[in-house]
């Protein structure tokens, strides 16, 4: 990837990638900016019809890593059978679910430790067809609304993709042709 | 819970050895503060309600304290969400939960909806009135003056115009592919379109997009299961008849340059008694060679087209191909007819690498016809400047100038114009793509706010606004509860016919449902 020419103010884009490809955080989160990023002046799950979840059975919780866009770790406990969407949306992390957790979009793409990709029942056909548009695809990318938990992804661990990098003006030129028309 | 990560991918790097400086330099930032704009408020105008614009609205109200920001969204529409209602094809529900955020937003005390209240004159390019619809307007200066920040997310009002290249494209029976889709999705501006799809069983959509492959896949839906969708009762009408029953897609350049994505021809080729008649081997066989080296998404369409529909061909009542290297010319009509009945094409061929997506064609010189009874041209859409923003817009590039959504023009005083959605970036790409370009916008008004180069004056937005106008506010301004009111009636109109909504097609109707 170039180096961007394009230079444009950072200080509150969450994270950008670097030329090197490695995940950098912005600039400078400031005063009036809310230390974790965004101010709830609505919530996140007042007209969902999709993101309830359950309330783990004592000594049954999944433990899930998420690593956000600012590259914090943020460590949950989740019931089986719940998905990364909801549980994300639930713990106020910068998870959008545009569809409504109903894979009809990429916007709840993450990236999974390699470690437990394989243990996670594979993409169907819709899910990789949404992935296909998904910003920074990488081989262990999924939609957190297809990923279910089961008892054997205790200690998951999922990263927040960066969701900048394609956005610069000169990309958008370059990548004309390859956009969908809608 | 630790554990060791295996060095096999090369995300590895980003998740283990970023982290420590990830942490130190998110423990830096928490110690930066000292904002040169505290206490100062931001009065920002969105310019359009679709996808883009409430993706910034929400953005912006979502990063500062509750009463930093306000947001007034204006909407030339009685109604709102843009190509999220208008847009969007109706057996794609799923898609348009996008609106359960844009009502979220809507709810926040520090938004305003400004409906039924067009910014900036008409585009020459756009027909004017329609007996469905006819747009208040209030100029752009007005916003100017009352607001700290304007983004403008108005999107792409009209079709690339290809009458200098395509002849006959003024025939009955050849229809814009994006009227179309505003005609059955029950947009004011289309109501009286009035295709006719009862002439003859052949169909030409011409373009290779997601919006061909939608007008392909409406034409070719057994009308009953479009019926359980809000698509409208007077398309439904027209629809029942429809005689189609073969479908050409055809494009000018070859499989791997379309622009249309996967799950759009997958769903085609699932639909119910709908045969996909096999590419030739000639457009197969590069791919089937080089099959190693495809990209993902190529290569998964690469498997699509060679397994072919889920109907056998053989068995199916209708049909569709994709129709490649093909090049429109002129639409035909049969001698003392106006009614279409054929379209002519160049042939095209690629210049080089088949496989890439960029790869350019020319004509070879031959000419080939199609039979044709009703046309679709979805070659694409054009945006245009508002009145009074034209030294901003960019003709060739189909664009507002901006750099991460800012607004550049030369020697005009653009501070506080911003653009988010297709008038930023072009007409093209999915909701996913215009929320994350929004969110950079929204980043970008914040950062000029921070640093005190916009906000801080008095400005006093719609109030304001609505004291300069004074008499001339002779029209229903449309509010976010006036808006529910409607949305309400189209759900009670709609749950009557077993749909989860029918649409008011007239802004008259819309309006009505407020007196």
């Amino acid at each position: 990837m170039a180096t961007p020419s394009v230079s444009y103010p950072r200080r509150y884009l969450n994270v950008i990638q670097s030329p090197s490809g490695s995940i950098l955080p912005s600039s400078n989160l400031t005063s009036f900016l809310s230390p974790c990023g965004a101010y709830r002046s609505f919530s996140r799950t007042a007209v969902r019809r999709h993101g309830h979840i359950n309330e783990p059975k004592p000594g049954e919780e999944i433990h899930v890593t998420f690593i956000t866009r600012e590259g914090d770790q943020v460590h949950v406990e989740a019931a089986e059978g719940d998905n990364l969407l909801d549980i994300a949306q639930a713990h106020d992390l910068d998870m959008e679910g545009a569809c409504g957790g109903s894979c009809a979009c990429s916007t709840c793409h993450v990236i999974v430790d390699p470690e437990f990709y394989d243990l996670i029942p594979e993409p169907d056909d819709d899910e990789n067809d949404m992935l296909d548009l998904a910003f920074g695809l990488t081989e262990t990318s999924r939609l957190g609304c297809q990923v279910k938990l089961t008892k054997e992804l205790d200690g998951l661990r999922v990263a927040l993709p960066q969701m900048t990098r394609n956005l610069q003006a000169r990309d958008f030129e370059k990548r004309a042709d390859e956009r969908p028309e809608q | 819970m630790k554990r060791i990560w295996p060095c096999r991918y090369r995300l590895n790097t980003i998740f283990a050895n970023d982290f420590c400086e990830l942490r130190h330099l998110a423990e830096r930032q928490r110690q930066f503060s000292t904002p040169s704009n505290q206490g100062a408020k931001l009065r920002v105008a969105v310019v359009g309600s679709g996808p883009a614009g409430f993706y910034t609205a929400y953005r912006i109200l979502e990063k500062v304290p509750p009463g930093v920001a306000t947001v007034d969204m204006y909407e030339k529409l009685p109604v709102p969400y843009g190509l999220a209602r208008f847009g969007v094809a109706p057996d794609h529900p799923e898609v348009k939960n996008c609106q359960e955020k844009f009502e979220e937003v809507a709810q926040s005390p520090y938004f305003t909806f400004v409906g039924n209240t067009m910014v900036g004159a008409q585009p020459l390019a756009v027909p004017k009135q329609t007996p469905s619809f006819i747009p208040n307007h209030i100029p752009i200066s007005l916003l100017r003056k009352h607001y700290d920040a304007i983004v403008l997310s108005y999107g792409a009002d009209s079709d690339k115009n290809l009458s200098s290249s395509v002849r006959g494209l003024n025939l009955t029976g050849v229809y814009s592919a994006r009227a179309f889709v505003g005609w059955y999705n029950g947009h004011p501006e289309f109501q009286d379109l009035d295709p006719d799809v009862l002439a003859g069983e052949e169909a030409v959509v011409v373009g290779h997009g997601n919006v061909a492959l939608d007008v392909a896949r409406i034409l070719l839906t057994d009308v009953d299961v479009l019926r359980k969708t809000d698509i409208t009762e007077a398309a439904l009408v027209k629809l029942s008849e429809n005689k189609v029953n073969r479908v050409r897609i055809v494009g000018r350049r070859g499989p791997a340059q379309a622009s249309f994505t996967n799950k759009e021809v997958r769903e085609l080729m699932t639909l119910n008694g709908v045969g996909f008649i096999p590419l030739d081997e000639e457009f197969l066989s590069p791919f089937l060679v080089n099959s190693a080296k495809l990209a993902r998404t190529t290569k998964r369409l690469l498997q699509l087209l060679q397994k072919g529909s889920t109907t056998p061909t053989a068995d199916a009542k209708k049909h569709f191909s994709f129709d490649f290297l093909l090049s429109p010319a002129s639409f035909e009509a049969l001698e003392g007819s106006s009614h279409v009945a054929s379209a002519r094409f160049d042939v095209m061929e690629l210049q080089g690498d088949k496989l890439s997506k960029d790869t350019r064609v020319k004509r070879t010189g031959e000419v080939t016809e199609l039979p044709c009874n009703v046309g679709f041209m979805s070659v694409g859409y054009k945006t245009h400047p508002l009145a009074g923003l034209e030294d901003i817009y960019s003709d060739s590039a189909n664009h507002v100038n901006n750099e991460a959504g800012k607004v550049t023009g030369d020697g005009m005083d653009t501070k506080g114009l911003y653009s988010a959605g297709w008038i930023k970036r072009g007409p093209a790409g999915v909701i996913a793509e215009t929320m994350y370009d929004s969110f950079e916008t929204a980043a970008v008004i914040l950062n000029d706010f921070e640093v005190g180069e916009i906000g801080g004056s008095s400005c006093d937005g719609w109030e304001g606004v609505k004291a300069d106008l004074g008499d001339e506010l002779d029209w229903k301004v449309v509010s976010w509860s006036d808006w529910q009111k409607i949305d309400n009636a189209e759900k009670e109109r709609g749950s009557k016919i077993g749909k989860e909504r029918e649409k008011f097609t007239n802004q008259n109707d819309m309006l009505a449902v407020l007196e």
